[in-house]
């Protein structure tokens, strides 16, 4: 696992299970950067993850709910086919800005 | 005996790093039977989610306690039981809505998650006695 910081940024870049191990400890890091600024964008970096469920979902969503009142974003970006289907059954793709994995940015 | 026909138990504590060693063991299971491997992702996450849900919410973070995995395939028909001696779930039918959780961050997904990716769910569970999960999925047809 990796966080990336900038001034209006973070990018967490998850590996391989993204499940109840490693959220707690996750969970713990983000919450010192949001306590600092929750209007940033924070970005979830699937590209080395080979597996998620709802903890790791759960954990994206308290980082939207912890956000979005403050004019922060949540992205998800390279995202399998597989994962893809996880966040259209929890109806968080209406919610959170979510690309599959080899599409370029949208713009 | 019937060549599909096999049967795997494991009993382990319920600590978080033994998520993955049940998921794998079942995706073994699954791959074995000859479901496709965007079945065995499914699988999996059903897997993970009982389990999550075992160590959580029956255990509360207890990892002394015991988790038990059993996977059956018989008759065309794959059996996944995910048992715990628990807690229980008082309200089994306000547990499994989509929105509640006694954990917030999973927001009750954990349910949805099995019911979708599982051709059945049954969830049999008293207070303070455990919670059985016993799910099904057709097998393919090879």
């Amino acid at each position: 696992m990796k966080i990336e910081k900038t001034e209006k940024r973070i990018t967490v870049v998850t590996d391989g299970d993204f499940d109840l191990k490693v959220c707690p400890e996750l969970k713990a890091l983000l919450a010192v950067d949001l306590k600092h600024d929750r209007s940033i964008h924070v970005c979830f970096d699937l590209r080395k993850t080979s597996f998620i469920d709802s903890s790791g979902l759960g954990l994206i969503l308290w980082v939207y709910k912890e956000t979005a009142p403050y004019g922060g974003k949540v992205s998800v970006v390279n995202v399998t086919a597989s994962a893809e289907k996880l966040f259209d059954v929890a109806g968080l793709s209406r919610l959170l800005n979510i690309r599959r994995k080899g599409r370029e940015r949208l713009g | 005996m019937d060549k599909q026909e096999n049967y795997v138990k494991l009993e382990f504590y319920a600590k978080d790093q033994n998520v993955a060693i049940a998921r794998l063991a079942t995706a073994a299971f699954a791959g074995e039977i000859g479901f496709s491997l965007s079945d065995i992702e499914e699988i999996k996450v059903a897997v993970s989610e009982g389990v999550s849900n075992a160590i959580i919410h029956g255990y509360g973070g207890d990892e002394s306690r015991l988790v038990e995995v059993t996977l059956t395939v018989e008759k065309n028909l794959f059996k996944l039981e995910i048992k715990d001696d628990g807690v229980g779930i008082a309200d089994i039918k306000k547990a499994m809505e989509p929105t509640y959780s006694s954990v917030a961050e999973r927001m009750g997904l954990g349910f949805v998650f099995m019911e979708s990716f599982m051709d059945t769910l049954n969830v049999h569970s008293s207070l303070n006695c455990g919670t059985v999960l016993l799910m099904t999925r057709r097998c393919p047809h090879l």
